[in-house]
């Protein structure tokens, strides 16, 4: 019995998922799964268009990828990861499994292949020296793209297939599009001159975005102009004076979060204060009116980032968005998919 | 022979030193006139009337200028530039000191491991200040501040161990340099990739963190030390003919040199620290000098800090405006524009500089 | 000016050593210190100019404790020639010479300073050079400049370390003579480290011979220069002839 899933996805055709489930049904004899070796697999297409074939359904899986392990723990397959990058620090109770990198351009060859698992799930930064090395020792890789939604819906149905959560995935993204829906409903209609221009800062004072940033489509998605579309630098420093000149209506300014702390509100309140403490400022119509933010990375990327995402509309149309709490949804997210408590302070004020 | 020759030569004595006198001048006219022309140039759309505009409305109760030019002249564009300033004076001038002290063409205000103890001080604020960049700024400029400090007491206190010669002090300062970069790497390999970028973008420099209140301290304070630097001119003079002969001549070479290395340390450090490091300068701005107007330190030290200034600010001007608004590091542009100017120096002139 | 060096130890590592070295100059005199390698010409050099501070001893300028002097003061009485100069940068003569009124100058070079350095170069016969650059000059006329410096100094004692020890004949001369010219015209002293024993005769007044960091004799060049002497010190077997104006001659033989 063959079963294939075809997934179409408005933003890319027919990539994404390209599911070969090879059930052979005369292999569950059900007289002790483990004694005989499973020739159950199935088979997915990573980001980088390689067919990869992974038993079925996974039991033991390396996540190099700090949001791939997001995922995986929002699925309820958190027993599944024998090893993870030590950037992969949410949620917490993921710190207990043993670290075998840093990240996926680092990845520590000796202790992936010792601790064999089923499956490696990287992102892009992974080597194609690397990919090669642990596929050389048996061990599948899936590299994966964390970067934009529709990328990160098809990776979480990919997940939920081979780690037999499908449920569980389902439920996921529909948690995540009901969002996402009711942010492309709402700014859908609003013309281009309702649109705020934004500035979006990133760590280093001035260190912004330009198009085809992960950044940048989060501006866009939630009604926003990104004044810096158009710089040809992926990730340029401005002139402050060229801000000035530019006056956006509003600046958002994202503080990286590397560890597993979470900000507290003095925090973020400190990041504010030397934003508007920054000569020249006081001019620009965002600091005049009192629209700057300051919102941690952590609400930015991997499952959460649908959070920073309705921060971001709401920011950029409070009247729009009223009835819209993003706090709210954060809450629910964590709860409902990691059995956490919301904790720590994600965005300022 | 009579006694007219003996006054011929005060004339020609003379005449040299007003030729090095006038250069200094030219140099220092050249500054302001950059600096004066830089205060037009930005990625804000000013013309040149509404620059000036802008700075005489400060001073003279002209007419009404926007508050848009008076915020991006003022508080955007003076504070850089007079930064910029201040930075390259500092670098040149304790290039030419250092050099001077340590006998080598090759050292650079850098060279007794200042650089990456300032970055090694920035990389710990950095990394274990925890992305809190607020307070981070002045963590961070502490830190590079006191870190390169105690590098260069180092150094010197593992030289006095060897009796103070040059060599150990070079080699003690290029063993701590390396010392401190393994301690940087392993923070940025520790450390997550995004700080790891903040690290990266120190090491670069840049003079985009300018500000009055910080300009307002450093303008007297760099002034002062260079000041303080000059008056010991003539025994840098001596003591590049050798320890021996400089001591025979009076000077207390061991003191000098404590000295000169201290002053020229703490202002290396007090302007790196807030500017992150800024190569090249340092070692190029003396040679330059003594390409035109040899290494008498009365005349060196001031144009070496007067071409520093003049090859940064250019430099950032260019960094600020090449493709505006976005900002090329200031290194970038430093090495683009200096190094070729450098090369044809050193290759159009015919005499062996440096033995 | 008297120049005294009373019973002067030094030690650092084990190549510079001196030994209770007990030494009088004169006035208007030039003394040669002789003695194998090793045997601590520069050392002794050295320790006169208070370049190297020895552990033990005094040495007296009329009479006066050297080591209580001002360095300044002490630098306007002793002018010290090193064995080779080497200029990292490039300096003019002129600029060179002039470094040698650090002793006499605030910051501001005043019209004496620079009659001084213009008549130095004129007295060393190198005022042409004044502003050449110095590493365009052979060995020979940098050694007159390191010369030109020290004397710029207005000292009353010259210290020369091994003047002639890389230069050829003509220059050796020629340095030589400028030395003797010196002490007779301006009624200084000279003391030189000196490799060349039949140079070191020819000039000198009186030579101190050291051996084994300590002196082994002293007298004018009749009395020290002996076959008997330069075999205990040097292990060479020699003749000693009559030389230039009645001068010992030295001729080496051989090694013993």
């Amino acid at each position: 019995m063959i079963k294939v899933v075809i997934y179409v996805n408005k933003n890319q055709g027919i990539i994404g998922v390209l599911v070969c489930l090879c059930l052979l049904s005369l292999a569950l004899t059900g007289s002790g799964g483990e004694a005989t070796p499973s020739s159950d697999t199935v088979t997915i297409v990573d980001y980088t268009g390689q067919s990869v074939e992974v038993p079925y359904p996974v039991d033991r899986v390396v996540s190099l990828s700090s949001s791939a392990s997001e995922i995986i723990c929002a699925l309820g397959a958190s027993d599944k990861i024998i090893g993870r990058g030590s950037s992969s620090i949410f949620p917490p109770y993921i710190e207990d499994v043993p670290i075998v990198g840093k990240s996926s351009y680092t990845p520590s060859i000796e202790l992936i292949i010792e601790l064999d698992p089923d499956v490696l799930i990287a992102d892009t930064m992974l080597t194609g020296d690397n990919r090669e090395m642990i596929e050389a020792a048996g061990i599948p890789v899936i590299e994966e793209s964390f970067v934009d939604p529709p990328r990160v819906t098809s990776v979480m149905s990919n997940l939920g297939l081979i780690l037999d959560k499908e449920e569980r995935a389902r439920e996921l993204i529909s948690f995540i599009d009901q969002y996402q829906s009711i942010i492309e409903e709402r700014t859908a209609d609003s013309r281009s001159e309702d649109k705020p221009a934004v500035f979006l800062e990133r760590g280093q004072p001035y260190r912004t975005a330009s198009a085809s940033t992960s950044s940048h489509n989060c501006i866009t998605t939630a009604g926003g102009i990104n004044i810096a579309s158009g710089e040809s630098v992926k990730y340029p420093t401005v002139s402050p004076e060229w801000v000035v000149e530019m006056n956006p209506e509003i600046i958002v300014r994202s503080v990286w979060a590397t560890t597993g702390e979470t900000f507290t509100r003095e925090d973020l309140k400190e990041e504010s204060d030397e934003l508007l403490s920054r000569p020249g400022l006081s001019e620009v119509k965002a600091v005049k009116d009192g629209r700057v933010y300051v919102h941690s990375s952590k609400i930015n990327s991997g499952v959460r980032s649908i959070v920073g995402e309705l921060y971001f509309a709401k920011w950029f149309h409070p009247a729009v968005f009223e009835d819209i709490d993003p706090e709210a949804v954060h809450r629910d997210l964590v709860q409902e998919f990691y059995g956490l408590e919301l904790e720590g302070v994600y965005v300022y004020p | 022979m009579s006694d007219d020759e003996v006054f011929d030569a005060e004339e020609v004595y003379a005449r040299a030193s007003w030729k090095k006198t006038l250069f200094t001048l030219v140099l220092l006219g050249s500054v302001l006139a950059v600096a004066v022309f830089a205060t037009t140039m930005g990625a804000a759309s000013l013309g040149m009337g509404e620059s000036f505009g802008a700075v005489l409305a400060e001073f003279l109760p002209v007419e009404e200028v926007s508050t848009f030019a008076q915020v991006v002249v003022l508080q955007l564009r003076l504070p850089r530039i007079l930064m910029a300033i201040i930075t390259g004076i500092s670098l040149g001038v304790a290039g030419a000191v250092m050099q001077g002290v340590l006998r080598n063409p090759l050292v650079s205000p850098y060279t007794l491991g200042l650089s990456s103890g300032a970055a090694c001080g920035a990389a710990i604020a950095i990394v274990l200040g925890v992305g809190v960049f607020g307070t981070g700024r002045y963590i961070i400029v502490i830190n590079a501040f006191f870190f390169s400090l105690l590098t260069m007491a180092i150094v010197y206190g593992i030289s006095r161990m060897r009796g103070t010669s040059v060599e150990t002090l070079i080699l003690a300062g290029v063993a701590m340099g390396y010392l401190f970069s393994a301690v940087i790497s392993l923070l940025k390999y520790v450390s997550g990739h995004e700080e790891l970028r903040e690290i990266v973008f120190w090491l670069m420099g840049g003079l985009y963190t300018a500000r009055w209140e910080n300009v307002i301290i450093l303008i007297p304070a760099v002034l002062f030390f260079t000041m303080l630097l000059m008056r010991y001119s003539w025994d840098l003079n001596a003591m590049s003919a050798g320890e021996e002969v400089a001591s025979s001549l009076g000077i207390n070479v061991n003191r000098v040199r404590i000295i000169c290395l201290s002053l020229s340390a703490v202002l290396t450090a007090s302007v790196i620290a807030f500017t992150g490091i800024i190569g090249f300068i340092g070692l190029v701005s003396p040679h330059v000098c003594r390409l035109l107007i040899g290494s008498d330190h009365r005349y060196l030290i001031p144009c070496s800090g007067l071409i520093g200034a003049l090859v940064l600010l250019v430099s950032d001007t260019a960094c600020r405006t090449m493709i505006s608004p976005t900002e090329i590091p200031v290194g970038i542009v430093t090495s683009f524009i200096g190094v070729p100017f450098f090369l044809y120096l050193l290759v159009s002139r015919k005499r062996r500089w440096w033995q | 000016m008297k120049l005294k060096v009373k019973d002067l130890s030094f030690s650092y590592g084990s190549a510079n050593t001196l030994e209770d070295i007990t030494m009088e100059l004169d006035k208007g005199e030039i003394v040669s210190l002789v003695g194998p390698n090793g045997a601590g010409k520069s050392t002794l050099i050295k320790c006169i100019d208070r370049i190297l501070k020895p552990q033990k001893g005094t040495v007296f300028v009329d009479g006066k404790e050297a080591a209580r002097l001002s360095s300044k003061d002490f630098s306007k009485m002793m002018g010290y020639v090193p064995q080779s100069t080497l200029e990292v940068f490039p300096y003019t003569v002129f600029d060179i010479v002039l470094m040698g009124r650090r002793p006499h100058i605030g910051w501001r070079v005043t019209s004496n300073d620079v009659k001084v350095v213009a008549r130095t170069l004129r007295f060393m016969g190198i005022e042409e050079f004044a502003s050449r650059y110095f590493d365009e000059l052979s060995g020979g006329e940098k050694q007159k400049i390191a010369m030109a410096r020290a004397l710029a100094q207005e000292p009353k004692v010259l210290l020369l370390d091994e003047p002639t020890s890389n230069l050829d004949i003509k220059h050796q001369l020629e340095v030589m003579n400028i030395v003797k010219k010196l002490v007779q015209e301006r009624k200084i002293s000279a003391v030189m480290a000196m490799h060349d024993l039949n140079l070191a005769s020819r000039f000198s007044d009186n030579m101190v011979m050291l051996k084994d960091k300590g002196v082994f004799t002293v007298g004018d060049p009749e009395s020290v220069l002996t076959p008997a002497n330069i075999e205990n010190v040097y292990g060479v077997r020699a003749e000693v002839r009559n030389g230039h104006m009645g001068r010992p001659y030295v001729m080496p033989i051989e090694p013993l």
